[in-house]
């Protein structure tokens, strides 16, 4: 009896180490990914492993502390050898030198422009990564109670009246207080923006146009709005999307990562084109690009770089990744192969989009422009041309340097 | 005296006890578990000096043998109880908080992230592709003698040039490349060579790194690489961007500019262009900028600098200082008098029912304070609420306060909800303390004939304030910092104005988080470290005031 134990134990020990002796032959891939993705990548990714002999490792952590842990993980030697990221964190990551830049060649024609660009980091003109989904916000109505979407703001502020004197909806149009994201697509419609771009199609940190006319007219129109009790003033996203929900607002501005939760709730809706404005402006979203990237601190950098090209390039694992993520696949092949009423609205709006800018001056953006949103937003009263001075400066001020 | 007595005799059974086999077998089991703990310390510090974390390796060896000391010298033996606990403490609060200390006096933020060695290696790795330089198609060749000889049939990728076979060493134009029995395929490419296997393009992925990026194909002086950012598609003549003088400047061999260090970021010194201000700039007169990353280095005052002299931070910092003390005060105020009124009138022995209405008093501060605030949010909110839609229900009521958009209805709103979580906690206190008090000296007030008032005044408050004073003070110094309730309420906010970086209900401790962390400004490592060095200084002047008060309280129960 003790014999057969001592057999069986230096059995095990031997079945346990051969998995270990053979990966030590063949090299693998640490893949950080957040839950929607990690699935994709270990059924498609099996397919990878067979035909080059790579071994894939896939870990799931939340989308954010993606970023947020590559930069403690990445220097000390155990971050991953891939990631996948939105555009946005590039100010941050590139700045710290944790990506290593990418070249597509030949296969950049394959992809969406704007996808690509919006992954070029302006400084060095480098590629940061490899898109696979573009995401963009659009007006998301209503059908029961908005049967045709409209197509300009004072359509939209008509079909308002007409619900709520009705008593069909408590709101027609209606969006969360601040954030500069959200309002982007109301104040590029009355002609304003953000930063300029320059003859390269860089953003411009120093041409801030948040009080320029255009800017200040958008301010005005929501105070008008909140002025005349068409909008109720202090909504965040959480409760503007309930009222949406329920039926009770007909028409929200917001992006995909809603769908599911509105399809769940069977609230009747479409997805229509932001609506232009009075000079027919057309309302632009910003656009947001997902990506596959590559850590600096990877031991495998050619490994990883050739996983970028040789896999996620490829038409079936981005239309893989569309199906599990609902984003229009930044590999133009696979969207054209996305057959979906409510991607087609989303894209028809981020046919107008920019991509969001990543440049550091950004961040003063989300301070002080979300400030001055706010403020105009809870005093409807308060001058516009003092709010957005304050914000313009402020930025100028972090743009320079200071 | 009795101790000193008894001293001797046990000196007397411990020789006995040392050859017993049982106190072996212990001993043999202390040195043991001492060794395993030496041997993970050793293993921990080695890595941690491998890391470069030389002050955290120094407080592990400290640590070690502190517990060395303590198990292995009798004299030592109190302090074996507290070792796990010390140990705690010197790595989880003294370490910190020196660490902060440190970290206020760097440049730790994004952009300087890294350690010089390792900014320098990601630099020194990057790559370039001289100007008139070609990039070639690859195809690997082994070779049939020497299966680490390896080679490429490169092809380049513009089309136009011929191709060439290179290997370590040595590059032959294809027409010179003897193909013996092999042919070209559609591509250009031998099937095979005299001598070499080609190999197919599936079995080179996995030795990218391993093998491929490691040789240098063609003659020594122009060598031929995998293309680090585009391995499977690309190879050419890449050389490395930079190359690191020995004075540590850092020279771009692309465009000739050297760049220097200044607090740990590449500064562009020296170039072949510069314009009337002496600035480096590119060929068409645009200046250049820092390159990226940078590393973390001391830099001295700069961070206490910025907080002082920056008109935007110091502007907010005064109001937000005053509201954080206003809060904090008004907090423990509020709570204390109404926790306190209810205990009295719950310490009334005919009050029915008083059991229950205790447990049930206690309920919002059992409930986590997390969720509660974020049901007072939706209670408060300003159209939706309840609150405010009950509000404008009544008669001659047009709007309800405007708690999260006006600058005091907000902290109205906050004070509210510290009340509902903060009450509970202090009634809870003041009914222990109310119970301990000694029936006999009211019986004496009574025979005095003191009236309730007069009771409550000079009998129960001064007495309540020597159990209860210290817990107030320390409740002070907590919700000082109490970052939950102001950030899950209203993030700071109503804003004051865009161009100041604090709202109207930011405390310090908000206030530093937005500047530090807050809205994807990046985070700035070591000017957080600066705020939280001054608000540790003024919460340690409290703790000092603490033992201030605590004191006089002592003296007003002796003197009862």
């Amino acid at each position: 009896m003790k014999k057969h134990l001592t057999l069986l134990v230096v059995i095990a020990l031997i079945v346990g180490a051969l998995p270990a002796l053979t990966s030590a032959q063949a090299p693998s891939l640490l893949i950080w990914t957040d839950e929607t993705r990690a699935a994709v990548i270990e059924e498609l990714g099996a397919s990878f492993s067979e035909e080059y002999g790579v071994e894939l490792v896939v870990q799931q952590l939340g989308f954010g502390d993606i970023r947020d842990q590559l930069r403690i993980a990445g220097p000390a030697g155990e971050g991953p050898d891939v990631i996948i990221g939105a555009h946005d964190w590039l100010g941050e990551l590139v700045t710290n030198g944790l990506l290593a830049p990418v070249e597509l060649g030949d296969k950049a024609e394959e992809f969406n422009p704007g996808a690509l660009s919006a992954l070029t980091w302006y400084e060095d003109s480098q590629l940061y990564g490899v898109p696979y989904a573009i995401e963009n916000i659009a007006l998301f109505y209503n059908t029961d109670l908005v049967p045709t979407p409209p197509e300009t703001w004072d359509e939209a502020i008509e079909i308002s009246k007409a619900l709520m004197d009705e008593g069909k909806a408590e709101y027609g149009f209606i969006r969360q207080i601040g954030d500069p994201y959200h309002f982007y697509p109301i104040q590029t419609a009355f002609g304003g923006y953000i930063f300029g771009v320059d003859e390269e199609g860089n953003y411009d940190a120093m041409d801030v146009g948040v009080d320029n006319e255009g800017s200040i007219a958008a301010l005005q129109w929501l105070q008008g709005l909140i002025k005349d009790g068409m909008m109720p003033s202090s909504l965040e996203g959480g409760d503007a999307e309930a009222l949406f929900q329920d039926g009770k607002a007909a028409m929200y501005i917001t992006g995909p990562w809603n769908l599911d939760r509105f399809k769940t709730a069977g609230v009747p809706f479409g997805i229509a084109a932001l609506p232009a404005g009075p000079d027919g402006d057309p309302g632009r979203p910003f656009l947001g690009v997902q990506a596959f990237m590559v850590s600096a601190f990877s031991e495998n950098p050619l490994l990883a770089q050739a996983f970028l090209t040789e896999w996620v390039a490829t038409e079936d694992v981005q239309y893989a990744l569309y199906e599990k993520g609902n984003r229009t696949p930044a590999y133009l092949a696979a969207a054209e192969r996305v057959e979906d009423p409510y991607l087609a609205g989303l894209t028809a709006a981020g046919a107008v989009g920019q991509a969001m800018p990543a440049i550091p001056a950004m961040s003063a953006v989300w301070t002080a422009w979300t400030d001055a949103i706010t403020l105009a937003m809870q005093n409807p009263d308060q001058d516009a041309v003092a709010l957005a001075t304050a914000a313009a400066e402020t930025i100028r001020a972090a743009a320079a340097g200071e | 005296m009795a101790t000193a007595k008894s001293a001797p005799g046990a000196s007397f059974r411990q020789p006995a006890a040392l050859f017993s086999s049982r106190s072996l077998v212990v001993i043999a089991l202390r040195l043991a578990g001492l060794a395993l703990v030496d041997a993970f310390a050793v293993w921990f510090a080695a890595r941690l000096i491998n890391d470069g974390e030389y002050l955290l390796a120094l407080f592990v060896a400290v640590i070690t043998l502190g517990i060395n000391a303590a198990f292995l010298f009798e004299g030592m033996y109190p302090y074996r109880w507290f070792t796990p606990g010390l140990a705690l403490l010197i790595l989880m609060i003294i370490y910190p908080t020196l660490f902060t200390l440190y970290v206020a006096f760097t440049n730790y933020k994004d952009g300087n992230l890294l350690t010089r060695v390792q900014a320098e290696d990601v630099l020194l790795s990057r790559t370039f592709l001289p100007q008139d330089a070609k990039t070639f198609n690859w195809t690997a060749f082994q070779s049939s003698e020497d299966s680490s000889r390896w080679a490429l049939w490169l092809i380049p990728t513009d089309g136009q040039g011929e191709a060439i076979f290179a290997e370590p060493g040595d590059a032959t134009p294809a027409s010179k490349v003897d193909l013996g029995d092999y042919t070209l395929d559609e591509d250009g490419i031998p099937t095979g060579l005299p001598g070499w296997e080609r190999v197919p393009f599936a079995k080179t992925i996995a030795i990218l790194d391993s093998v491929l990026s490691k040789i240098q194909f063609g003659e020594d002086e122009s060598t031929f690489m995998l293309n680090p950012k585009n391995p499977t598609k690309q190879a050419g003549r890449f050389e490395a961007k930079y190359a690191l003088n020995e004075d540590g400047t850092l020279y771009d061999r692309e465009t000739g500019v050297t760049y220097q260090a200044m607090k740990g970021t590449y500064t562009p010194v020296d170039g072949p262009h510069k314009n009337a201000q002496g600035q480096v700039t590119d060929v068409e007169g645009v200046p250049l900028s820092v390159i990226r990353p940078g590393y973390y280095v001391p830099i001295g005052l700069d961070n206490f600098k910025r907080l002082v002299e920056n008109d935007r931070i110091r502007g907010p910092f005064i109001r937000v200082f005053l509201w954080t003390f206003a809060h904090a005060f008004l907090t423990v105020f509020i709570t204390f008098w109404f926790g306190l009124f209810l205990a009295l009138l719950l310490n009334v022995k005919f009050t029915p029912g008083r059991a229950v209405l205790r447990t049930l008093l206690l309920v919002p501060y059992a409930m986590p304070a997390f969720i509660s605030v974020l049901v007072w949010k939706g209670l408060l909110n300003e159209q939706l609420g309840v609150i405010n839609k009950f509000l404008t229900s009544l008669p001659l009521i047009d709007a309800g306060p405007r708690w999260t958009s006006n600058a005091g209805w907000v902290k109205a709103a906050i004070l509210l909800i510290q009340l509902w979580l903060g009450f509970p906690y202090m009634m809870l206190i003041t009914t222990g303390a109310l119970q301990s008090l000694p029936g006999d000296i009211y019986e004496a007030a009574r025979v005095d004939g003191a009236s309730a008032l007069q009771q409550f005044r000079h009998l129960t408050l001064p007495l309540l304030l020597v159990s209860v004073g210290p817990l107030l003070i320390a409740s002070f110094a907590y919700n000082f910092n109490n970052f939950t309730i102001v950030e899950l309420f209203n993030k700071g906010g109503p804003p004051i104005s865009p161009d100041q970086p604090a709202g109207h209900s930011d405390i310090l401790i908000t206030y530093t988080y937005e500047l530090a962390f807050g809205s994807g400004r990046g985070a700035d490592y070591g000017f957080a470290s600066t705020i939280s060095l001054v608000i540790f200084l003024m919460v340690a002047l409290i703790t000092f005031f603490n033992f201030r008060f605590t004191q006089s309280w002592e003296e007003i129960s002796e003197n009862v």
